[in-house]
């Protein structure tokens, strides 16, 4: 048994034992603690997977925005509150079942799984961004990831629906925290640009420089920094809509010369990439840390949009 | 047993695993996990699927799964939104009643 076949085996019972804790323990807290850890470690198994792309997407906002999300949510909810559990009837056959659909999809996944790989189709050429997931992101399937961009924006409109998120206010922080906040977030920021360059070519990309970003901003949030920039109904609105706005408004413009939407002309194609990515980081950062702000338990007087 | 089977069976194990959290689990916040267990399940066995043995990975999938990695995001913040709702609304409730 080589070595690496060990590795994948430990990290696979690894990621099944987090994933079987966070729905089990009876305490919430630890339930999100392991939650966290399991989206980390997922993140390592992207990278066993020849997927690093999504292994910068995964820890950051798989792991880190969702897990921050829900202790957010958890500690506004009062003292930590235990999970009683299902009743034991009802959970065993559901158990049962559980485990003949696992049994059927195995069935079917299996031979597709250990079938030779298929040829790689020809995908069209991609001019300048040889990173092949960002050029299916932004060029041969841009239209999925416009939608996308719109689902942030229905997610945030969904939020405010069901009640002001809160302003971010000036807090007291730890005075630790405060000051490792200032180190790493100016870090963060320029981190966060590197990777959305680094996207066209290599590695990164827009979701993962957004995702190290709102990190950032978020980390900020925690450490009592208002953020003031992010204040206002109308600002978090544009900043939301911003990024689809843009690459509706790009894919729109190139028809112009009678072609197909978003059908980037040749010499225009890594500007405008670039320019769509570029807002999109932003406008997704800025999305994420106001959804971020709408978990934290309300203070009254302070609320706005 | 290449990567790939090994870690698409883990994806069928954990998408089974949160689909049956989401279900049978009382507790709303517990059932936002197992939805996103459930979720991190799919894009395991996505990607397994990617797999081209010595050649690099079919990008559209984990173009795919990134885009999910985001929708699964704005889902959880949407439904952490509504739990937060029914909790203030049945804390009212309660207050009414004393």
């Amino acid at each position: 048994m080589s070595a690496r076949l060990l590795l994948d085996g430990l990290l696979a019972l690894l990621l099944l034992w987090l994933a079987w804790r966070a729905l089990r323990l009876p305490d919430l807290f630890q339930a999100g603690v392991h939650f966290l850890a399991f989206g980390l470690l997922l993140a390592v198994v992207w990278l066993r997977l020849d997927a690093p792309d999504l292994a910068l997407a995964e820890a950051a906002i798989g792991a880190g925005v969702t897990a921050a999300l829900y202790l957010n949510t958890l500690a506004g909810m009062g003292t930590h509150p235990a999970d009683p559990g299902p009743a034991p009837g009802p959970a065993r056959l559901a158990g049962f079942l559980a485990l003949l659909l696992a049994g059927l999809m195995l069935t079917v996944a299996a031979p597709i799984l250990s079938a030779p790989p298929p040829d790689a189709p020809s995908l069209p050429p991609t001019g300048k961004l040889t990173n092949p997931v960002t050029a299916v992101l932004l060029d041969i399937r841009g239209y999925d990831t416009l939608l996308e961009t719109a689902v942030l924006v229905e997610a945030l409109m969904g939020v405010w629906i069901l009640g002001r998120t809160p302003a971010l206010a000036a807090e007291e922080a730890p005075p630790v925290l405060t000051g490792l906040v200032r180190l790493l977030v100016p870090v963060m920021i320029v981190v966060a640009g590197a990777v959305l360059w680094n996207g066209a070519a290599g590695t990164g990309g827009a979701f993962q420089g957004a995702a190290i970003l709102a990190a950032a901003g978020i980390l900020a949030r925690l450490g009592g920094f208002p953020l003031t920039f992010l204040h206002g109904a109308r600002r978090r609105a544009a900043l939301a809509a911003s990024a689809t706005a843009l690459f509706l408004g790009v894919g729109l413009v190139v028809m112009v010369p009678g072609r197909p939407f978003l059908d980037y002309p040749a010499p225009w194609q890594g500007t405008l990439v670039l320019l769509i990515e570029a807002v999109a980081t932003v406008s997704l950062a800025a999305v994420l840390v106001v959804l971020f702000e709408a978990t934290s338990p309300r203070s009254r007087g302070e609320e706005e949009s | 047993m290449t990567p790939g089977i090994l870690f698409g069976g883990t994806g069928i194990a954990l998408f089974v695993l949160g689909l049956h959290g989401l279900l049978v689990r009382p507790r709303f916040l517990r059932k936002v996990l197992g939805l996103n267990v459930a979720g991190s399940g799919v894009f395991l066995l996505l990607v397994a699927m990617a797999q081209r043995g010595e050649g690099p990975p079919d990008p559209v999938p984990h173009a795919m799964v990134l885009t999910g990695i985001v929708v699964a995001v704005s889902a959880t913040a949407l439904a952490l939104a509504l739990i937060r709702r029914i909790h203030a609304a049945e804390r009212g409730h309660r207050e009414e009643e004393r």
